[in-house]
């Protein structure tokens, strides 16, 4: 195999062949290679399916230049937006299925750009939705009794947001 | 897949793990500083409470990211949010981070200790202050950095 070629094994035995950069995507696979040196072997990944690899790879293949994320700079970003760029948006239109399981994936292979894409398309359908709204979207069985229902609904009321004026300058204390 | 009735349809999202789970939440996380007087922030706690009543692992994976950024910013939040704080010790270590709103009372400084002393987790608190009655919160073994910024950039969370 070429310098720049690894394989891959997937859970179904299927192998692929792919670009180091590709797979470097995944920080499992690139401190794999690392260990392995320069290795005819396919790398196996016992809890990724076939289907599932291929999609992730196109994500890989696709954001192969990117630059490396820092790690500080991802978990300060990661929540503030819930924005997904047009590329990735239209890569994860997906059936259910198969959106949690490149979540899955994602997680797995150590791929947090991908896992966040993921997350955040779900965090969007979740927006604006009603709980029963939101149980018939994923299939969610209600196992609360209505007793239970009531208490958190009352249990939670506080944090219903509120308007506020606006807040003069503050001074900070820590502990 | 678990379900109640046979013919139920499976449900993806049940196969993640509760950190997982956490991970997609976490994108409905309102910290202080972005979020303040925004439609962004309203959605996304008003998902936040819709996604605990769904059922109960959502509830799990939910409810300790709608304590974990606490804002007070009157005596009406306050006794709403005292009684839900007593009720249960989980909710008062989810909570990292209190913005308290400096009501112009004496209730500031003795609900904030009040406040303070149940949430044992709490690793940033930002006081907003109206008087000079603050400096009560020396009393409580807080260390009292007084920074007067511009309050559009104040808050920032870490």
């Amino acid at each position: 195999m070429s310098a720049n070629k690894v394989k891959l094994s997937t859970s179904d035995q299927e192998e692929f062949d792919v670009e180091r950069d590709v797979a470097n995507r995944s920080v499992l696979i690139k401190n794999m290679l690392e260990d392995l040196g320069d290795s005819d072997q396919a790398i196996p990944l016992p809890n990724v399916s076939a289907n599932v690899l291929k999609k992730v790879l196109e994500w890989c293949e696709h954001h192969k230049k990117d630059p490396e994320p820092i790690a500080e700079d991802l978990d300060d970003n990661r929540r503030k937006t819930t924005e997904i760029s047009d590329w990735d948006a239209k890569f994860i239109q997906v059936d259910q299925e198969m959106l949690f399981e490149i979540i899955l994936a994602a997680n797995y292979l150590d791929i947090k750009p991908l896992l966040d894409v993921g997350c955040k398309t779900v965090a969007n359908m979740i927006k604006g939705k009603q709980p029963e709204e939101i149980r018939k979207l994923f299939n969610i069985v209600n196992d609360f009794t209505p007793e239970e229902e009531a208490q958190i609904k009352k249990e939670n009321e506080w944090a219903e947001d509120r308007v506020r004026l606006l807040v003069p300058p503050s001074c900070t204390a820590t502990r | 897949m678990a379900s109640a009735q046979p013919i139920q349809q499976p449900c993806y999202i049940y196969r993640l793990p509760t950190e997982l789970l956490q991970e997609i939440l976490d994108h409905l996380d309102t910290p202080f500083s972005s979020y303040r007087h925004t439609t962004e922030r309203r959605e996304r706690r008003a998902a936040l409470r819709a996604v605990c009543l769904t059922s109960r692992r959502l509830r799990a994976a939910g409810q300790p990211i709608l304590w974990r950024h606490l804002e007070v910013w009157s005596r009406d939040s306050w006794f709403s949010i005292k009684p839900a704080l007593e009720a249960s010790s989980d909710r008062r270590w989810a909570c990292v981070a209190l913005h308290w709103g400096g009501f112009g009372t004496e209730l500031d400084a003795s609900g904030l200790a009040e406040c303070a002393a149940l949430l044992p987790n709490v690793e940033r608190l930002v006081v907003h202050v109206r008087t000079a009655g603050w400096r009560l919160l020396d009393f409580a073994g807080f260390d009292i950095n007084e920074k007067r910024r511009r309050s559009s950039s104040d808050g920032r969370e870490k």
